[in-house]
């Protein structure tokens, strides 16, 4: 079933609202049941702000995002809030404000870093709704978006879903992953602590994947269109280039075969490709290795390929026509670690990638065209939270000329790197252990705190230059 | 001693590892870890060499993104879970040795970072799947376990503790680096504990040497458990290898 929000050419426009269109009001709060979407997004949102904003076209002054939840049973949900940063030469107040609340998952950003895509999810007595909503990553405002219904979906239904923006940002594919629970009922478990038996409650649990797409230009969803892919995994991995949606499936192992069946085959992980706007592949072929989890860093290459980037050391690059692979070993990445880290893989405009593992204190530029030859390879001490929240760990200028990462385990702090040298250019601490690092459109960086004020702005030169506290704790930053 | 736990693998890690000591068992990272060399993908190998060091005892633990974790819809927290528990039946299946404990208490952790914030819904999807799940028709033989930080500011023990929280095993914490001691000789038990925040049992801590050389890494961490509390007694049990 299709049901489309509509086009707002200049942002600014009301919603016509239409059958199960998105009506996003000015200052609308969607409140409601639990489930229910709630965004706040609205086109004056940041009437404020968009003055500024309009006088600079392409504006160093693009507001960023702040992902997180306020705490652990927070009402309402996994929050956006957006600030613009300050200037560099006139730092002023940053002020939060709210962009959407009870998002079902980690927002997906255009490559380009111009949109934002937002997703909420409700269940109905008769199904399900899924609720896209794009963001202008410029002005903070809500652009488009709209609202996919699923009917028929059976009663406590798990839904994920994973957006994609196309290459050319016209498409934004939705990858749904449904799973089904049966047999539900409460069994006795004891508890070792106590030896009292408690009561739990399992169920059979089955996933499969659907696909729908979101056409910006005429507001509307194509899809969904069911894969029979059950029983999957509900983790997936996904890309997608300006014409085909890539994807990375693997079969839930219990189901490949028993302990006293045939012998063991390892579930191995499907690689697929769809051309946007359809659900028949165009191919599906095994694809060996890692199972897609989701959280790893997928990216397409100038190249034309299509990169993965697993256990924090290899590269698996892919054919985009054919599906087939090959496993590409990181040199430099290529070091035992005791802790997992926060890994990064990041296209550059000239073709490179730049790469981070936090956990081994190792930022490298690769070229994909040079079988992935490192141009540039930058040693590090490990910071303190190599892992933890939020993921940004280490940020290239946008010259590519320097590399800033989190301070070492002892000092805390910024940490600057010349990339031509790799020697340590700058380096800022007073004792306190950031958890993330990003730098903004404005070329200002943003640095996390654990402790208030949690957000830090420091000149691309590590000089601190202003402060802004929310009660969200950050687990992402756009 | 106790165990280690490694982001590498055992085989890559062992035996230059044993001059810490030799361990009772080795927590290793399964599915969905996307930072780390996960066991299920060499399975056989890694539980040759958990045997070849003596410690023949394996404890699974999964780090997913950790953005996932402050998600407030439990599908996040079921999907993790449920590639977590897959990758523990390809292991199980694949090595014909390994068993599951004689008790049928099998603790599986969810590493939560310090920084990170876990959410009630998250935590519920997780640890509800993981409690309720017939492992191989043994029953419900697996345990939820949490990897924590009880100092962290963020949303962690409160969040285990919640009366609306699905059931925890038992908490593992890391203990900041102690004066004097390095992993050959780690402090004693002394663990940060949940306080009033939980009433789940720091069961597990985790001691680790700060290295601040670039290029200069360890490979392993030490871990001791509750001195009431024979950990491997809920691990896998990597039972022979010839």
């Amino acid at each position: 079933m299709l049901r489309a929000g509509d086009r707002r050419g200049s942002g600014l426009s009301v919603a016509q609202p239409g059958p199960g269109a998105l009506r996003i009001s000015r200052r609308s709060v969607l409140a409601g049941g639990a489930g229910t979407a709630a965004l706040i997004a609205s086109p004056d949102l940041f009437s404020a702000l968009r003055e500024p904003a309009a006088a600079s076209a392409g504006s160093i002054r693009s507001a960023f995002f702040l992902y997180g939840v306020t705490g652990a049973a927070d009402p309402a949900g996994a929050t956006v809030r957006a600030a613009r940063p300050p200037a560099l030469r006139h730092p002023a107040r940053v002020s939060l404000r709210p962009v959407a609340t009870r998002l079902a998952g980690l927002p997906a950003q255009s490559a380009d870093r111009s949109a934002l895509a937002l997703i909420t999810t409700e269940e109905r007595s008769d199904g399900a709704a899924v609720t896209l909503t794009l963001v202008d990553m410029l002005s903070g405002t809500a652009e488009s978006g709209g609202t996919l219904e699923l009917p028929d979906l059976p009663p406590a239904t798990s839904l994920l879903v994973t957006p994609v923006f196309s290459a050319d940002f016209a498409t934004v594919a939705l990858v749904l992953s449904i799973t089904v629970p049966t047999s539900m009922r409460n069994v006795s478990k004891i508890n070792p602590h106590t030896g009292r038996a408690m009561t739990v409650p399992t169920a059979t649990w089955t996933s499969h994947h659907a696909l729908a797409y979101f056409d910006r230009g005429t507001a509307s969803f194509t899809g969904p269109y069911h894969l029979s892919d059950a029983p999957s995994l509900a983790l997936v991995s996904a890309a997608a280039d300006a014409r085909h949606l890539y994807l990375w499936t693997v079969k839930e192992a219990a189901a490949v075969r028993s302990r006293n069946g045939h012998p063991w085959q390892d579930p191995v992980p499907r690689f697929s490709s769809y051309p946007l706007g359809s659900g028949t592949a165009r191919f599906c072929v095994p694809a060996p290795g890692p199972w897609p989890t989701g959280g790893e860093p997928v990216a397409m290459l100038a190249t034309g390929h299509i990169a993965r980037l697993v256990n924090g050391r290899q590269v698996l690059l892919y054919s985009p026509r054919s599906g087939e692979g090959r496993q590409i070993r990181l040199a430099a990445l290529d070091v035992p670690s005791t802790k997992p880290g926060a890994v990064t893989l990041a296209p550059r405009p000239d073709g490179t990638v730049f790469i981070n593992n936090p956990a081994i204190g190792r930022a490298v530029i690769a070229d994909p065209a040079g079988s992935f030859r490192e141009t540039a390879v930058i040693s590090y001490p490990r910071p303190a939270g190599p892992f933890g929240g939020p993921c940004g760990k280490a940020a290239l200028s946008q010259d590519g000329r320097m590399v800033y990462v989190l301070g070492p385990a002892g000092a805390g702090g910024l940490s600057a790197y010349d990339i031509r040298t790799g020697v340590l250019a700058a380096s800022y601490s007073h004792g306190e252990h950031y958890t993330g690092v990003y730098q903004l459109a404005s070329s200002v960086l943003l640095a996390v705190s654990p402790t208030r004020p949690q957000l830090v702005f420091f000149t691309p030169s590590l000089m601190p230059i202003g402060t802004a506290d929310t009660d969200v704790r950050v687990a992402a930053v756009f | 001693m106790g165990g280690y736990d490694t982001a590498s693998r055992v085989q890559e890690v062992w035996p230059a590892a044993s001059k810490y000591g030799h361990p009772q068992y080795w927590v290793r990272y399964f599915a969905p870890s996307p930072g780390d060399y996960l066991l299920e993908d060499a399975a056989v190998s890694e539980c040759q060499a958990i045997w070849d060091s003596g410690g023949h005892y394996l404890s699974p633990i999964s780090a997913p993104a950790q953005y996932n974790l402050s998600s407030t819809h439990s599908a996040t927290g079921l999907a993790d879970a449920q590639a977590f528990v897959s990758a523990m039946i390809t292991a199980y299946h694949k090595v014909r040795p390994l068993l599951l404990p004689d008790n049928g208490i099998l603790c599986c952790w969810l590493d939560q970072e310090y920084s990170t914030s876990l959410s009630l819904h998250y935590w519920n999807g997780w640890a509800g799947y993981i409690n309720g799940y017939d492992f191989g028709g043994h029953g419900q033989v697996l345990h939820a376990g949490l990897y924590c930080s009880p100092d962290s500011p963020y949303p962690n023990c409160s969040t285990i503790g919640s009366a609306s929280a699905h059931y925890c095993f038992g908490i593992w914490t890391p203990e900041d680096q102690a004066c004097g001691h390095t992993l050959r000789n780690p402090p004693p038990y002394a663990p940060m504990t949940c306080g009033s925040l939980a009433s789940t049992r720091v069961i597990l801590w985790q001691f680790h040497e700060d290295i601040e050389y670039p290029g200069c890494h360890l490979t392993v961490n030490v871990d001791c458990n509750w001195s009431n509390l024979n950990f491997a007694r809920h691990c896998f049990n990597v039972s022979s290898y010839s």
